[in-house]
């Protein structure tokens, strides 16, 4: 199976889950291709936001202050792009061999970092402010 | 049993519709992220990194989307279905692009924070 991508290609193609297990309703599989580009959509919003808040909110009276809001979302966006490849194979190969999806860490993993970020922004704001 | 259930390639109502939408969402929102960051973050003197950093997130993304695409198509054309489903080698590219992204970003907000 050739790609056009050499060692890189061949190496891709043996990875593919789509090589495991039988082949099943493609609905099955669209509903997954889905929910990754859903969760890179969520990835880069993060980044974006981080991006936001690093240039766009007024500075604080402390150094990094806006980057210790920021810095998190980002790493959380690209966090949240490599899980999502890693769920799509773990699904894929599931659906393929007829076994119980695995659990994502996702959403566990969004919550907890968004709420501490939550956290140090409250707090950043009531001690950090300027005026 | 009826025909479709022994034919997985028959009819799948409007799911590749949905998943090519999907797709498109995906490229508009980079594209937005981009020009957003491009519009929204400030120059840093010794960087270049407002105009430079929203162009390279809508080339990364606009390439990204698009190796992507010609790895669906290579495939459409080698199959007999309208849209076949996902391979690795149509994703990585997107998961590829979001991490440049972040590390762009993080460069940035380092930067200027």
């Amino acid at each position: 199976m050739s790609n056009g991508w050499g060692p890189f290609g061949r190496w891709l193609a043996a990875t593919d889950p789509r090589l495991d297990g039988d082949e099943i309703d493609p609905r099955f599989s669209y509903a997954n291709e889905r929910t990754f580009l859903a969760w890179n959509r969520t990835a880069l919003a993060l980044i974006g936001v981080g991006l936001a808040v690093a240039n766009l909110l007024p500075p604080f009276d402390f150094a990094w202050g806006r980057r210790m809001i920021a810095v998190p979302l980002i790493a959380l966006g690209a966090l949240v792009s490599v899980e999502s490849l890693r769920d799509w194979i773990a699904n894929e190969r599931a659906m393929r061999r007829g076994q119980r999806l695995p659990g994502s860490h996702l959403p566990v993993l969004l919550a907890v970092v968004i709420a501490v970020v939550a956290l140090v922004a409250l707090v950043v704001s009531l001690v950090g402010a300027t005026d | 049993m009826d025909e479709d259930a022994a034919a997985p390639r028959g009819d799948r109502g409007l799911a590749a519709e949905r998943t090519t939408l999907a797709w498109r969402r995906s490229g508009v929102s980079v594209i937005a992220v981009g020009v957003a960051v491009a519009r929204g973050v400030p120059t840093v003197e010794t960087v270049p990194s407002r105009p430079l950093l929203g162009v390279v997130i809508v080339v990364l993304g606009g390439l990204a989307f698009l190796v992507s695409g010609r790895q669906a198509r290579r495939r459409a054309a080698a199959a007999d279905t309208p849209r076949p489903t996902a391979a690795l080698a149509d994703l990585w590219p997107v998961c590829a692009s979001s991490l440049l992204v972040a590390l762009g970003a993080l460069v940035v907000v380092v930067l200027t924070g």
